[in-house]
């Protein structure tokens, strides 16, 4: 039930706020691939329905989705692991500690994500792992190509 | 088979915040240098002290499924170097069953150390944690 909220709430601010972070991204972008993920209860929140993935001109990479919200900053540089004609691979960190939410604390778990996509079809799989509990989620997509 | 706890990873999060606790609490961030066994407890715990009422609040990642947030904790003893602390988790959900464990702790503000102990779980390797804290507030 928590779960169901949590993931449905996320989704809601996930698409309320990634619009602002693109329009922000997109005046320093190359271009933006934007991602709708198959989600399952399996995922548990960790793969957000949405991500954007922000290539900027000067060759940075940057991740805006339902999860990155949560941390601080909102999003996520990425490292680019491999970036040629027929693939790019990317990895990302959110560090955890401690935030507050409604009056509340709570802990942010550390999440490492890891990314591959195949350009030519632009299809994605999204790998998550929580390094404190051993856990590990996955889910894939479809990215479309927004240029600036 | 030993049981292991059930706990649920899903991010209760509705929006970030920033920190922020009582102005009047000293919050200590404190990781498990090494794993604990089972689950029963959590690689990450949370010690919100007011040195001056002599009270303590923890959080970790049991605390937080099963409280909320951070719980109220008994101060067993407080010296000039170190707090011994004890709470009680009800009706935690295991792979067998339903247990009421109960915690003790030592936090060590002044050299950033903590431990804490599960008490009354016969296991050959007992959950425990220890490890090194920095204050985040």
């Amino acid at each position: 039930m928590i779960s169901g909220l949590a993931k449905a709430v996320a989704v809601a601010m996930a698409l309320a706020t990634a619009v602002p972070t693109l329009v922000w991204a997109q005046g320093r972008a190359g271009f933006i691939y934007e991602c709708d993920m198959r989600t399952s209860k399996s995922n548990e929140f960790w793969i957000s329905s949405k991500i954007g993935i922000v290539l900027l001109k000067d060759g940075s990479v940057v991740v805006s989705d339902g999860v990155s919200i949560h941390y601080p900053g909102g999003t996520a540089k990425a490292a680019v692991r491999e970036n040629s004609d027929s693939t790019m691979r990317l990895d990302w960190r959110l560090e955890g500690g401690l935030a507050k939410s409604q009056g509340r604390e709570f802990i942010l778990l550390d999440a490492e994500y890891s990314a591959t996509l195949d350009k030519a079809s632009n299809q994605i799989r999204v790998r998550a792992r929580l390094p404190e509990y051993r856990k590990r989620f996955s889910g894939s997509g479809t990215c479309k190509i927004r240029k600036k | 088979m030993k049981p292991r706890v059930l706990i649920s990873l899903v991010l209760l999060a509705l929006g970030w915040s920033g920190v922020a606790a009582s102005a009047a609490e000293t919050v200590y961030e404190c990781k498990a240098s090494h794993k604990s066994p089972n689950g029963f407890v959590g690689p990450r715990t949370i010690f919100f002290v007011d040195d001056k009422k002599g009270t303590v609040r923890v959080l970790d990642g049991i605390i937080q499924r099963y409280n909320g947030g951070p719980m109220q904790v008994e101060v067993k003893e407080r010296s000039e170097t170190s707090y011994r602390l004890s709470w009680t988790v009800v009706d935690l959900q295991t792979t067998e069953g339903k247990y009421d464990l109960n915690y003790t702790a030592i936090l060590r503000p002044k050299v950033r150390k903590y431990q804490v102990n599960v008490v009354g779980i016969n296991y050959r390797r007992r959950p425990r944690a220890e490890g090194n804290c920095t204050i985040v507030q």
